[in-house]
């Protein structure tokens, strides 16, 4: 996903034109956001927040890849946190939970995904020791190959080697109980 | 467990933290998923450009405010280090051979003719006021010449400490005032071509709509313009500040012949003497809390605490040495006594105070 947005070309426009960038994503954003928060105020503070975080990073601005998967995520991340905070209060709990479009699909997809994911967790208890280790820095920690090579003092090459491994097992034990099917869907999502 | 009660659980859940990470990763990718609510859109064009420039305006404005305290600090710095030159220079010349209890002033008193809230005509005469009042009433009950008397501010109110006031104009403008201040007005203002007031302390407007006959409001060097619309203004004359906040409206704000428009939960803040204006966004609840009978205070320094505590006590406020950097952050009452206050606000910020007459006494 790195289209070539205003600023992607960094090196060459180093003052960001945050007006440009304001002009192209806003409405976008705003969007995205009311989807999550359905609120145009708070929606507007996500937004106007995003920028601002935006111009804080002015100076990195050059190392991030896409100004607009920043912005993005940034977003994101503000709304999910507001909307956490709202969920607290039992009534804005209700509320959302009765705006929920096909709630009952998103609930199904949900206690599908607790039950593997459960099922994922018994297994890598199984698995042996040093494997165990490996996976569970990837998985739990969200640790980079380098970085868990690094501090397990082994080389890049056998950590890729044991995860690897780890999955094949854990597929496995899995399969006997899951249609692969559904698998192929929710694997991925489940395992990184 | 239904579906439903599954749902909640699994939102309270996420709202107390209990989800791990992978977890709330699938939840927040399943809300995107399915969206909630019927899919939104804009009602027209307008209400689409209406928002993208309120949000737009509002990042400009935190921009320029970064940009402000960043030059701000360095002027600070510079002060600082001038103060402190001063300060030794004068702590060798006079200090070293006998030192006496020296205090410099914090915040200064005023003088009031009256603990009443007063009317003053251009000839001196003074009339006392309750709580609230109408110049229309005013002018009949007091038998008001109704001769014009030109420009000029000739009606003085003037808002003793502890007293609050809340006066309409006859072009039905509504003027709450805060105590320790003092707005003046031309007796015929409804007839002027722009209708202008005069404020030294704080006051919060609800102007009457009138395009013809815009409002002003001169104080501490500034000027705040309106047609119809709710806005604060803190005009302190002898500290040089300005502080004009936007509820409802458009207002422009002008100092030397720059003009600033603010949009409603803007505030402008300019700095008479220096000559530097910066404008940042407001909580209306906050502001609007001395109306209230409360101080709120948001992280303020310990000095804007007791400018605000001699305004409203009507007492100067002294200290040994320099405050230091110290914030206080709470909410006051302020129909306590003095005495009261200060206890409160020694608990919160462990600063102590002595009571000496009309003065306060910082004791660190």
């Amino acid at each position: 996903m790195r289209r070539s947005t205003i600023v992607d070309n960094a090196k060459e426009t180093v003052e960001l034109d945050i007006s440009a960038l304001y002009h192209q994503y806003w409405e976008s954003l705003f969007k995205q956001m009311m989807r999550i928060l359905l609120d145009e105020d708070e929606a507007a503070d996500v937004v106007q927040q995003t920028f601002l975080d935006l111009l804080e990073m002015k100076e990195k601005i050059p190392e991030i890849k896409s100004v607009k998967s920043f912005l993005f995520i940034m977003g994101r991340n503000l709304a999910f946190k507001k909307l956490r905070r709202k969920l607290v209060n039992d009534t804005y709990r209700d509320f959302y939970a009765s705006q929920y479009k096909e709630a009952s699909s998103l609930i199904e997809e949900w206690i599908v995904f607790k039950e593997l994911d459960d099922l994922i967790e018994k297994e890598i208890g199984k698995l042996p020791n040093k494997m165990k280790e490996i996976f569970i820095l990837s998985r739990h920690a969200e640790m980079s190959y380098s970085e868990i090579a690094k501090k397990l003092n082994i080389s890049d090459k056998t950590v890729k080697k044991q995860i690897s491994n780890a999955l094949k097992l854990i597929r496995l034990k899995v399969d006997k109980d899951y249609q692969p099917l559904l698998l192929a869907i929710l694997l991925t999502d489940l395992l990184f | 467990m239904n579906k439903d009660e599954q749902l909640k659980k699994v939102l309270l859940d996420y709202a107390a933290g209990h989800l791990s990470a992978r977890e709330t990763k699938k939840l927040e990718h399943l809300i995107l998923k399915y969206p909630s609510g019927e899919s939104w859109d804009w009602k027209d064009s307008s209400h689409k450009e209406a928002m993208k420039y309120r949000i737009q305006a509002r990042i400009e404005a935190h921009n320029n405010t970064k940009a402000k305290i960043r030059r701000i600090n360095i002027r600070i710095a510079v002060s600082i280090a001038a103060a402190l030159v001063c300060f030794f220079i004068f702590f060798y010349l006079y200090l070293i051979p006998g030192p006496t209890d020296t205090f410099y002033t914090v915040a200064q008193s005023k003088s009031y003719s009256s603990d009443k809230v007063v009317l003053i005509l251009p000839d001196g005469k003074q009339f006392q006021l309750k709580d609230t009042a109408s110049f229309a009433h005013l002018r009949s009950e007091l038998g008001l010449q109704m001769k014009s008397l030109g420009l000029e501010n000739n009606i003085t109110v003037s808002v003793p400490g502890q007293k609050q006031f809340k006066l309409t104009l006859e072009d039905g403008t509504k003027v709450w005032l805060n105590g320790g201040s003092t707005l003046k007005f031309s007796s015929d203002l409804y007839k002027q071509t722009a209708r202008e007031v005069l404020l030294d302390g704080e006051a919060y407007f609800e102007v009457a709509s009138d395009k013809i006959h815009p409002f002003h409001v001169f104080g501490g060097g500034a000027e705040v313009k309106v047609t119809g619309t709710k806005f604060n203004v803190q005009a302190f004359e002898s500290d040089h500040f300005v502080r004009t906040s936007l509820v409802e409206g458009i207002v422009t704000f002008r100092m030397d012949h720059k003009t600033y428009k603010l949009s409603p939960g803007m505030e402008v803040i300019a700095d008479t003497e220096q000559k530097d204006v910066s404008s940042q966004s407001f909580d209306i609840d906050k502001l609007l809390s001395w109306k209230a009978g409360y101080f709120v205070f948001d992280n303020i320094e310990l000095v804007d605490v007791m400018k605000a505590v001699s305004r409203w006590y009507n007492i100067s406020v002294v200290a040994k040495s320099p405050i230091k950097n110290k914030k206080i952050g709470g909410t006051f009452p302020k129909n306590v006594p003095l005495i009261d206050f200060l206890n409160d606000l020694t608990l919160l910020s462990g600063v102590e105070f002595k009571i000496n007459g009309k003065e306060v006494q910082i004791i660190n």
